[in-house]
């Protein structure tokens, strides 16, 4: 019930900004933008009200299981899309995908398992890089490396 | 006419051509079951191939990758909750639940037999009934369009059976996204915050795989622990015919989306990603349990996947009778004619008939075909999810969203908007707001704007230029089928209380 009220508080907030947005647009354009603001604004606002009006019903908790995990995965997926231009597609991919699966994996890794780890990664992003580049012909992120 | 059909058999009944037609299924497959690979960009990225070949193959190798990649977004949509294609929408309402509870193979199975239905009735219908269907399509002014984005919004009191006040809410989301960048009619840049990345607007398939892509790899990551992301139920003797026979005793829902489907193709701009939510949104509204939508049950996915793929044959009328292409993939089948010399259009049926009812056929052929090389794909991509942990499945699906992403526009942005979309709606998700309303906004967006703002400009030769809305009759069909759509879950909801009661008080008594 509180993590609603936020929220629609969040969407009239969101609404308002728009809306100072759609100031020095011309009438044809701000038109439909402004009727959805207005839409939005309008049923926030009831569920606002209907916070108060209504016995909070049974939620699960906004907060989900393993956060430390949650959080840490989008990081690591943020370099990665930073990286992509820096290490280039093959590199950065194989780094982060291994990063990735050794974080969430429940076991230590060992050194074989690394390894058959990162041979895999290269045999799968290799194989979707020729596919990509050279029979589709479709660009994919390039960086210094490959 | 039925010259012209005998001899096109003569044309697809060769090796080489069934063996074209099949390569043509197995790579629209793998292109639908990525999210990201759209058919229309499976379609074009494919087109260079058939340079070499004759008007006739490369148009049937092209139309056997668009059927394939409209059904193998279904795979995605089942097994990681996550639609291959937008027309896949809505097969993750009940494919993924069934997926869960270790249904995954019955669900694919489901959906292949659904897909070639649809597959079918949308050739018939463009075999037998192009012409005046072609007809009907014109009458769609700019007030319908923005009618018919209105009737694709009150679908969201279906989807959104939690709450429907957050559906709405989570839909004018989508709405307002979709006018972020150059406004489709004046030309003014909106919302950018100052971004020139953002004039082009937010790209739909971004959204859409930020929106499911993101949030389930998330889910996973927070039930690590279960180190497998679906049940893997046993192997049962005969699903194969039992599902056959289960999807074909509801012959009701099959011939209802199908036919939706077709309709909802011959509209140009609207395609499988409208199609797909209309006609689930019909099967729940005509539905017994009703409340059993969207917990995995075959009823959701046979709607979702007739229509989607109905649209394919729907599409092409406007194509090969008006010139007017019915969804993306149909422009770049335009293209591809123009390019071999036939242009679009009456004419195309008597200059060039056989080439034609070739191409007509071929798509009746590998809609056919789709049904074995759909099982044999199905089962092993499914038996692979099934069998990936989850430490190995969330970075792929990272991995596969990051491709997506990236190969629509070549753009790094791209993939920043895609990831923050998708943290968004996984937050969006905790506070449950589902995914549905949000992207169908968004799809509905840009035909319910450019339909309003041109109505309203039409409407400046009368005396009130709101009027122009409420004078077409066609117009008034589609008022009237929204007051229905809005309002039936909510009779449904009251009525069903009322059974209750009583059925309660007879109990009693």
């Amino acid at each position: 019930m509180k993590t609603d009220r936020i929220a629609s508080i969040v969407f009239i907030v969101t609404g308002l900004i728009f809306w100072t947005q759609t100031g020095e647009l011309q009438y044809n354009c701000s038109i439909f933008p402004r009727l959805l603001i207005i839409f939005m604004v309008f049923l926030s606002a009831v569920m606002l009200i209907q916070t108060f009006l209504t016995a909070p019903p049974k939620t699960v908790p906004f907060l989900p299981k393993n956060l430390r995990y949650i959080t840490t995965s989008t990081a690591v997926a943020f370099i990665w899309i930073y990286l992509l231009n820096i290490l280039g597609f093959i590199v950065s991919s194989v780094l982060c995908l291994t990063a990735l699966t050794f974080f969430l994996d429940l076991q230590r890794p060992t050194f074989m398992r690394t390894l058959s780890t990162i041979a895999v990664y290269t045999l799968m992003v290799g194989a979707f890089w020729l596919i990509f580049h050279n029979f589709l012909l479709v660009p994919l992120p390039t960086g210094y490396l490959i | 006419m039925l010259d012209a059909i005998v001899a096109s058999f003569g044309n697809i009944f060769t090796v080489k051509v069934i063996l074209m037609i099949i390569a043509g299924l197995f790579g629209g497959l793998m292109a639908g079951a990525l999210p990201g690979l759209t058919a229309t960009m499976a379609v074009a990225l494919l087109v260079p191939f058939t340079f070499t070949m004759n008007p006739t193959e490369g148009l049937i190798v092209l139309g056997a990758i668009y059927m394939a990649c409209i059904y193998g977004g279904s795979f995605s949509a089942i097994l990681v909750n996550t639609p291959g294609t937008p027309s896949s929408i809505g097969t993750t309402f009940d494919g993924y639940p069934m997926a869960k509870r270790g249904e995954g193979e019955r669900a694919i199975l489901i959906a292949t037999f659904s897909s070639a239905y649809g597959g079918v009735i949308g050739v018939l219908f463009l075999l037998f009934l192009a012409p005046p269907l072609a007809s009907v399509a014109l009458k769609f002014g700019p007030p319908a369009y923005f009618w018919m984005a209105v009737f694709g919004i009150t679908i969201i009191s279906s989807l959104a059976s939690k709450s429907i006040l957050k559906g709405f809410i989570g839909g004018a989301i989508g709405l307002l996204i979709s006018t972020i960048g150059i406004a489709p009619i004046g030309g003014d840049v909106r919302f950018t915050a100052g971004f020139p990345q953002f004039q082009g607007g937010i790209e739909l398939i971004v959204a859409l795989i930020g929106f499911f892509c993101i949030p389930e790899a998330l889910t996973m990551i927070s039930n690590r622990t279960q180190k497998f992301h679906l049940t893997e139920a046993k192997h049962k003797g005969g699903i194969l015919f039992k599902t056959f026979l289960e999807v074909m005793k509801r012959q009701g829902n099959l011939l209802r989306s199908s036919i939706l489907g077709t309709i909802v193709g011959i509209l140009p701009g609207a395609g499988g990603s409208v199609a797909n939510l209309v006609a689930y949104n019909e099967a729940l509204r005509v539905s017994k349990t009703p409340e059993k939508f969207g917990t995995g049950i075959p009823d959701g996915i046979i709607a979702t996947e007739s229509s989607n793929n109905a649209v394919v044959g729907g599409g092409m009328i406007p194509l090969v009778t008006l010139g007017i292409p019915g969804a993306p993939p149909d422009a770049i089948l335009y293209g591809v004619l123009l390019l071999h010399g036939l242009r679009p259009g009456p004419e195309l049926f008597t200059t060039h008939s056989e080439v034609v009812y070739t191409f007509i056929m071929s798509l009746f052929v590998a809609t056919i075909l789709m049904i074995p090389v759909g099982i044999i794909s199905g089962r092993l991509l499914h038996r692979t999810v099934v069998r990936l942990p989850i430490r190995f499945l969330a970075p792929i699906i990272f991995f596969l969203t990051i491709i997506g992403s990236y190969s629509i526009r070549n753009n790094v942005t791209d993939i920043y908007i895609m990831l923050t979309l998708g943290v968004l709606g996984y937050i969006l998700k905790r506070l449950d707001f589902h995914p549905g309303p949000i992207t169908l906004g968004l799809i509905l967006g840009p035909i319910g704007e450019t339909g309003f703002v041109q109505a309203l400009l039409m409407g400046q030769v009368l005396p009130n230029k709101w009027m122009i809305f409420f004078i077409h009759p066609l117009s008034w069909v589609l008022i009237i089928l929204s007051l229905l759509s809005l309002g039936w879950p909510l009779l449904m909801k009251k009525f069903s209380k009322r059974w209750k009661i009583k059925e309660m008080t007879i109990d009693e008594n």
